[in-house]
């Protein structure tokens, strides 16, 4: 009678013939897992739709300079706070800037500094919570900075930290990292030190590798995909904090089309252009949703209880 | 329970701790003389190094954090740039629209999150559900203002319902005090409701599951009583986190907001406050939020031990 | 003797991602008015699933889906409407669950949670729904009632906790008490108690009892009839002596074979029933038990057998009943419980 999973018929297992074989297994395992979860993913319509989203963004981002028909930084009074119209999709502002050039070229400053965001501190964030995983003292003083920083609003704290340092892309994203930093530091420790606690840590330890080695080869590897889920959530929110400094004249400054800015804009002359408010408004939030269902969509992927 | 208030109470000091020194050294990161913007333009060198040594910023800086520490304990918060009053005064002149601001989102995010995140958990996977799940999607990916600017838009300006901005004081009439307030309670709240929805409904979900709903369906609890009395229940501790991150994300979501709709609040207060370079105004407003984030923890883990039981024994 | 509860060619399919898998596969069987009827089976059976089913405690709109009919007092259970199950449950027919711990729910005291059951069903203001859950916390054994009513479920020990689930269980007085592995998660001398309280029960209040268990002893000590089922089936039943004196199926007999005794020769090694259950997704074909039978022919691998009588109280599905009844079986067995 033919086991479950497949294996010779008294459930022996059969041995491969040389360690070509095994290479060869393990390869095709990878294959057949990696397929199964590409399978996974697509029937989530909503985190294709994400992805969907997204991949339309950064694509009409990259292609900007092709696909906007105006310089987005060319004022021209005479055309100030025109509708939609063949020449200008989404209106004009009130300097006479197209406004739907402007949305393309803001795409690309938003996803600059959500991406650079993301990344940066999640890279930070990892090292200073494995960091906190192995060292006692370490953990207890840096966890303690973490929740002192988190004690202030990441809207506030970016805020201030822009009033400081001055306005500039440069800045907001070195503030953005800052506040973002103490949430992926926790959570890396926090994951680390459950995988330490798992059994087969303990096992390694038993087998005699060495600290340095289960860190880096075990510990690391299996917290990525968490942090790897988180760093698109805070790519997410660093696309709307930096929407909202702009908006307060705190973030990148004008004239750089960034949405918030447009947005800002807008509001000023929002009884009459209310295109300068409904198009990059709905890119914001388009963006954000995308990488947000595409964030739920991987971390379903990766909880094995969804089997 | 006294031990564990006691205890709670004591780990707040290293966070405050760390709080104060935080915004101690982004202020200090500040170009420029705080005195120097204080006097204006027409100060002399002699002038302002007067008034450094009198504000003490020529003395060490963990001297200076400690006498500012100490002055804040006095109620001395400062000067503002504007005029000539204290930071204390101008603060606290401040503070009531963002509190009424805050509430009024916060009741409207309640009332719509746990309902509904009820109503989701029991229909789960019906068209409801379906439905309450991508008004949650919306909610999350639009940040307040944004949505303030929509509702703005459709509400105030097209269809002028609401007013466009402005604040009404609550002496000058209730309804007019609302519904100045509605648009951006709504929008302040608007994305916490979402959130609260999501969670509200997977916490149910999960209790839902448990051994002792099966056996409160066994002995002959009605469908609707089993979500609303027992899974609700035993969901509290999760749903009491939820409303204090909710109140406090809505306090700093409603700086951008008050701004928006010119409601002459702390947070209006403090990107006026920016452009002004009041950075003593900034300082207090930063940190009173911060020591209220604080507060709201500990209520909080204290809450949690009205509602469950087994908390209040360990 | 008057039917309580009367199942018929109950099947209970389950929607799961690889398709409808029936836990239970057409069981039939009654409950007499005061009997106590063992259930017994390796995990995995459908003996709970039976038990659940009975109630309708799975959810119907997405999840489970039922066919046959179940009976109580002659009126169908399977085709009333969710409201008026709601009067059934609690009321006429309890349930007891394995785990006490689980299945009391935390945040609400222990007499929070009889009265709640008194109030649902009889029309009783809340002080006589007091004074009758403190009355059933007596009846059911649990010392200073009327401080224990006020108690967390995390206050009591194991045992208590377990008395308090069968207070609630019997607060109105049901006709049938269905209890679900109740003494699996029991240290031995608290099984001991709690088995008493049941039967104590059973004789008291006039109240049949399906006992579900996999532990024979416990059958052969308190129940009147047993089933034996195996994979969604009922395999054989009987009068309690029928069963222990000459069972008749292998996996009655392989169950029995299996209970260690006192008086088997040091160094011998412990009898197991050969292979192990399949999933639910690879039923074979033929009789269910045919893989792990020692007996099996290729009749049994092809053909299903029906569940026969063999006498006025035995019942027994498989080819070879008459040819082995005594004889072979006997050899094997070769043992009386209890």
């Amino acid at each position: 009678m033919l086991n479950t999973n497949g294996t010779g018929a008294e459930g022996a297992m059969t041995y491969p013939a040389a360690q070509n074989d095994l290479n060869l297994q393990r390869k095709k395992l990878a294959h057949e897992q990696a397929e199964i979860r590409l399978k996974k993913f697509t029937r989530n319509r909503a985190s294709v739709f994400g992805l969907a989203v997204v991949t339309l963004v950064v694509l009409l981002a990259v292609f900007a300079p092709v696909i906007a028909m105006h310089d987005p930084l060319a004022m021209n009074t005479a055309d100030r706070l025109q509708g939609i119209s063949a020449q200008h999709w989404f209106g004009t502002d009130n300097m006479g800037r197209d406004v739907f050039s402007r949305v393309l070229y803001g795409a690309r400053i938003s996803l600059t500094v959500g991406f650079t965001v993301g990344v940066t501190s999640g890279l930070l964030g990892l090292i200073i919570g494995l960091y906190a995983s192995t060292n006692q003292v370490a953990d207890n003083i840096l966890m303690r900075i973490c929740d002192g920083l988190k004690a202030i609003p990441s809207t506030l704290l970016a805020i201030t930290m822009m009033a400081v340092l001055g306005a500039d892309i440069k800045n907001v994203i070195i503030s953005l990292i800052v506040v973002n930093i103490p949430n992926m530091a926790r959570l890396a420790r926090s994951q680390a030190l459950v995988v330490r606690e798992q059994t087969y840590i303990e096992a390694m330890r038993c087998l005699g590798s060495s600290r340095k080695r289960i860190l880096w080869a075990h510990v690391v590897p299996n917290i990525l995909s968490p942090m790897i889920v988180q760093m698109t959530f805070v790519f997410a929110s660093a696309i709307i904090t930096e929407a909202a400094l702009s908006f307060l004249g705190a973030g990148v400054p004008a004239p750089a089309p960034s949405w918030g800015n447009i947005l800002k804009e807008g509001k000023d002359v929002i009884y009459t252009a209310w295109w300068m408010i409904l198009f990059p408004g709905i890119f914001t939030a388009l963006t954000v949703l995308g990488l947000n269902l595409l964030g739920d969509g991987v971390r379903d992927l990766m909880d094995p209880r969804n089997s | 329970m006294q031990k564990f208030i006691a205890r709670r109470l004591l780990s707040v000091i290293p966070v405050v701790f760390v709080v104060s020194v935080v915004i101690f050294t982004l202020l200090k990161m500040v170009p420029g003389s705080p005195a120097a913007a204080m006097l204006g333009d027409l100060a002399t060198a002699d002038d302002i190094a007067a008034l450094e040594a009198k504000m003490g910023l020529n003395r060490p800086l963990v001297e200076q954090y400690f006498i500012w520490i100490g002055n804040m304990l006095h109620g001395d918060f400062g000067m503002s740039v504007v005029g000539n009053e204290t930071v204390a005064s101008v603060v606290f002149s401040h503070v009531k629209p963002t509190i009424s601001l805050t509430l009024y989102a916060l009741v409207i995010a309640t009332v719509i999150a746990i309902p509904m995140g009820m109503l989701a958990a029991r229909k789960k996977g019906t068209g409801a559900d379906h439905a309450a799940t991508v008004v949650s999607l919306a909610g999350i990916s639009l940040p307040s203002f944004l949505f303030g600017l929509f509702l703005m838009l459709i509400f105030a300006v097209k269809l002028r319902i609401f007013p466009v901005s402005g604040y009404v004081e609550m002496s000058r009439g209730l309804w007019p005090h609302i519904r100045s307030l509605t648009l951006p309670a709504i929008a302040l709240g608007f994305m916490n409701a979402a959130l609260m929805m999501r969670m509200t409904r997977s916490t149910l979900l999960e209790v839902l599951g448990s051994d002792y709903i099966r056996m409160a369906k066994a002995k002959g609890v009605r469908n609707v009583a089993l979500v609303a009395k027992h899974a609700l229940k035993n969901s509290l501790v999760t749903i009491i986190t939820m409303i204090g991150q909710s109140a406090v994300q809505m306090l700093a979501g409603a700086a951008v907001v008050e701004s928006l709709f010119a409601i002459p609040g702390l947070g209006q207060l403090m990107v006026n406050s920016i452009g002004r370079r009041d950075y003593y105004v900034i300082q207090a407003i930063v940190l009173l939020i911060a020591l209220f984030n604080v507060l709201i923890n500990i209520a909080v883990d204290l809450l949690y031990g009205v509602a469950d039981p087994r908390v209040r024994a360990a | 003797m008057k039917k309580v509860l009367e199942v018929q060619n109950l099947c209970t399919e389950f929607k799961t991602e690889r398709g409808m898998l029936k836990a239970v596969d057409g069981v039939s069987f009654e409950v007499n008015e005061g009997e106590m009827l063992g259930i017994v089976g390796e995990s995995g059976c459908g003996k709970s699933v039976t038990s659940q089913s009975i109630l309708r405690l799975y959810d119907e709109k997405s999840f489970v889906r039922y066919t046959g009919d179940i009976l109580f007092h002659g009126g169908s259970l399977l085709s009333l409407p969710e409201k008026e199950m709601e009067n059934v449950r609690g009321a006429k027919i309890s349930m007891v669950f394995q785990d006490a711990l689980s299945s009391l729910n935390p945040v609400f005291t222990v007499g929070n949670q009889i009265t709640e059951a008194i109030l649902i069903h009889q029309k009783k203001t809340k002080a006589e729904a007091k004074n009758q859950a403190v009355e059933m916390l007596n009846l059911v054994g649990i010392p200073d009632p009327a401080r224990r009513f006020y108690q967390y479920p995390f206050e009591l020990s194991g045992g208590m906790r377990q008395r308090v689930m069968i207070a609630v269980a019997l607060a109105c007085h049901p006709q049938l008490l269905i209890a679900d592995e109740p003494t699996t998660a029991l240290d031995v001398t608290i099984q001991a108690q709690i088995m008493d309280l049941i039967v104590d029960m059973n004789k008291k209040l006039d109240m049949a009892v399906m006992l579900i268990t996999h532990d024979l002893a416990v059958v052969a000590e308190t129940c009147d009839r047993v089933i034996v089922m195996y994979l969604g089936q009922i395999v054989e039943e009987g009068g309690v002596d029928d069963i222990f004196d000459h069972p008749m199926h292998p996996y009655t007999v392989g169950l029995m074979n299996s209970i260690p005794k006192l008086d088997t020769a040091k160094g011998t090694r412990l009898y197991q029933i050969s292979g192990t259950v399949p999933l639910l997704s690879q039923i074979p074909v033929g009789c269910r038990f045919a893989p792990r039978c020692p007996y099996a022919t290729d009749l049994c691998r092809k053909e299903m057998p029906e569940l026969s009588r063999v006498s006025d109280t035995q019942g027994v599905r498989c080819h070879y009943r008459n040819e082995r009844s005594g004889g072979l079986y006997q050899q094997a067995a070769g043992c009386k419980a209890g």
